[in-house]
């Protein structure tokens, strides 16, 4: 059989058509994860807070968006409460063992609704008692009650149970999730199992999709609407 | 003669009869039974405690916890956890708790406990606490508290799991 005359190699036809196509494939495949990454950030945006500033023991400011830890775990609670405050912490520190090298990338903030008795040093003592990560932090009341008010947390001070110093405090009984963007991602709470707490947390972990998704992102209809007016006033003591 | 024997031995079985119906009756009230209880050690700073058991109740009269008392706290009350609509929740004092004919309640983290208020002393891990409770029926029961860790969500070695399953998060009751 006659062979068929080869080509020149510089002049296969097809060869540029094959890089071409191999080219739109990748653009493709990019173009597709692009739109994952996108739709992903869309489904985790949420409510960008209303601002607040608080300081830790050592005096250092934080607030929404600057914050210890890629999550903040943000709980109002107080020292003289016997049963919702420790409960929660225990959860808290149940999470965080369970997160392993996880719970490195997260902070766990106590924030007293309750200044009056927990001084820092009762604080300090107190967290401790639970896990030695967790931080304290305060601010003046009006700060605390701004704080609060970011997360729609209402606490009213309670009559004496017993003795003159012995009120209380009604308290929304949750744990508020905070990103580096100062968004809140999620809530926690002691009425949801280890295995979802554990899973909402990762959920919001920033990894490098979520990281750049941001970047490649036009601003949506939906983002117009999330930048609407604050909210009704609600957590005063 | 006979009449006389009679008569004794009569007066015997009615004095007989009359001491049963007697002790029958002081041990007709049925002591309600005070089951898992378990407290937890107060984190440094923290100057209340909280006592959960369950109760068990074996008689066909439902029967109230009224009181209970302990020597290292100021004060001792009885407390259960209302959730409002708004998701807040609020401590408050009760008169006393049910405990149902025949049936149990159930004092736990979230809803009824005995509050120690104003502790003289903190409660530690490993120890054993004396606590009186006093019953609208039956009366008074001494009971030891066993003191879990800072941590403990239930009595120890109970094989207790409280967050392996979610549970609602809506509200209860507030009555």
């Amino acid at each position: 059989v006659k062979k068929l005359p080869k080509f020149p190699r510089h002049s296969r036809p097809w060869r540029n058509g094959a890089l071409v196509l191999l080219v739109l494939c990748i653009c493709c495949v990019l173009a597709s994860f692009l739109g994952f990454v996108v739709r992903q950030a869309g489904e985790h945006a949420t409510a960008r807070l209303r601002p607040f500033v608080l300081v830790d023991s050592s005096g250092r400011t934080v607030t929404e968006r600057q914050h210890p830890g890629e999550l903040l775990l943000l709980y109002f609670g107080f020292t003289f409460c016997p049963d919702a405050c420790p409960t929660t912490m225990v959860y808290l520190s149940r999470l965080m063992k369970a997160l392993g090298p996880d719970a490195q990338r997260m902070q766990v903030a106590f924030v007293s609704i309750d200044p009056e008795r927990d001084t820092p040093e009762r604080l300090r003592g107190y967290l401790a008692a639970f896990d030695g990560r967790f931080i304290a932090l305060g601010g003046t009341p009006a700060a605390i009650a701004a704080a609060a008010q970011s997360f729609e947390v209402v606490y009213r001070r309670t009559p004496p149970l017993a003795g003159p110093d012995t009120y209380g405090f009604d308290h929304t009984d949750m744990v508020y999730v905070i990103d580096q963007q100062g968004q809140q991602v999620t809530m926690l709470g002691t009425h949801l199992s280890e295995a979802t707490s554990i899973e909402r947390l990762r959920q919001h972990l920033p990894t490098v999709a979520k990281v750049l998704a941001p970047c490649c992102r036009m601003p949506t209809l939906a983002d117009r609407f999330r930048q609407l007016p604050p909210r009704p006033q609600t957590g005063t003591p | 003669m006979i009449t006389t024997t009679r008569f004794y031995l009569q007066s015997a079985i009615v004095s007989l009869l009359t001491i049963v119906l007697v002790a029958c009756g002081t041990t007709a009230v049925t002591h309600p039974i005070i089951e898992h209880p378990w407290s937890r050690a107060t984190a440094p700073g923290a100057v209340n405690g909280a006592v959960f058991v369950t109760i068990r109740n074996a008689d066909g009269n439902e029967d109230r916890l009224v009181s209970a008392a302990c020597d290292i706290a100021d004060d001792v009350q009885l407390h259960t956890v209302l959730v409002g609509a708004d998701g807040v929740k609020a401590m408050r004092q009760v008169e006393h708790i049910v405990v149902p004919a025949n049936g149990s309640v159930v004092l736990k983290p979230g809803s009824f406990h005995v509050m120690l208020i104003g502790l003289k002393r903190p409660l530690v891990a490993g120890e054993k606490l004396p606590l009186t409770f006093t019953f609208a029926n039956s009366g008074t029961q001494q009971i030891i508290v066993p003191v879990g860790e800072v941590g403990a969500m239930g009595p120890a070695g109970e094989g207790d799991c409280p967050l392996c399953h979610d549970q609602s998060a809506t509200p209860v009751k507030t009555p």
